[in-house]
């Protein structure tokens, strides 16, 4: 429950179950709230991580022989 | 004078890289091979316009995106529909490692295409958000807009997704982080 430790800030005053439970330990009440900051580092992550997927996947042959096509054709004087 | 060895080298180098970025605009990936083809041909055309020593893969994204908003978008109007993309952007799924990146790729194809694409340039791709701007040719504050907005709209998706995965503590997640997202790490 360490998430009702942020009552004050963010949720516009409206603490999701009262209680009366803990609030604060030490915490800043201003600046960031806590909970976008690990949101946006997993949003981060995944990004980079769905897109490492991608980037991992095999490049077909095709390419490489383009390429290389290309390549001797310059370097055999195509004029 | 580029030298051509040394410019195919770097074309070899970025082959993935530019695959990727292809896959992430064109949503397909036989669209996205006959992207990275053109561009590659273009590039190749066109290497005396490449200054060496400056940034080949931003100079290739460019050539990329291009073409594809000048030769395939209006071929393919469709592409831009959420549902089309999230599908096709799919056939990725089934290689997830540790995580599982269903959700977020769900989220990430109900962005509108402009925010993904300044998303991923630099969240995932590594330019700067004065080197995405380059590339998709705009001001550098559209590129960080842009950025904000995406980043606002996931957090949102995701932190929806997470009430119904993770139960009532996820629920007191999801209450703050609707709230203003203005103060973005990085920012």
């Amino acid at each position: 429950m360490k998430s009702t430790t942020n009552n004050g800030e963010g949720a516009g005053g409206r603490a999701p179950s009262g209680g009366g439970g803990s609030v604060g330990k030490g915490r800043p009440r201003r600046g960031r709230p806590p909970v976008n900051e690990t949101l946006q580092h997993v949003i981060g992550s995944q990004l980079k991580a769905a897109y490492d997927e991608v980037v991992r996947q095999p490049i077909p042959d095709r390419f490489i022989e383009l390429l290389g096509a290309l390549e001797d054709k310059k370097s055999g004087g195509s004029e | 004078m580029t030298d051509p060895q040394r410019f195919k080298e770097g074309l070899v180098g970025e082959l993935q890289s530019l695959r990727a970025f292809a896959i992430s605009i064109a949503g397909n990936i036989d669209r996205a091979d006959d992207l990275v083809q053109d561009t590659l041909l273009k590039a190749w055309n066109n290497m005396h316009a490449y200054t060496e020593g400056t940034n080949l893969r931003a100079w290739l994204f460019t050539i990329l995106r291009n073409t594809f908003y000048s030769d395939y978008r209006k071929r393919s109007r469709e592409i831009e529909d959420d549902g089309t993309y999230s599908e096709r952007l799919a056939v990725h799924a089934e290689q997830d490692g540790h995580m599982d990146l269903t959700d977020f790729r769900t989220a990430l194809a109900k962005l509108p295409s402009d925010q993904r694409e300044a998303l991923i340039l630099v969240g995932a791709s590594g330019f700067s958000y004065e080197e995405a701007a380059e590339i998709c040719g705009c001001a550098l504050g559209t590129i960080k807009s842009r950025i904000n907005r995406a980043r606002s709209r996931l957090a949102d998706l995701l932190a929806v997704k997470s009430v119904d995965d993770f139960g009532p503590d996820a629920r007191a997640h999801a209450v703050l982080a609707s709230g203003p997202l203005s103060t973005l790490p990085g920012e």
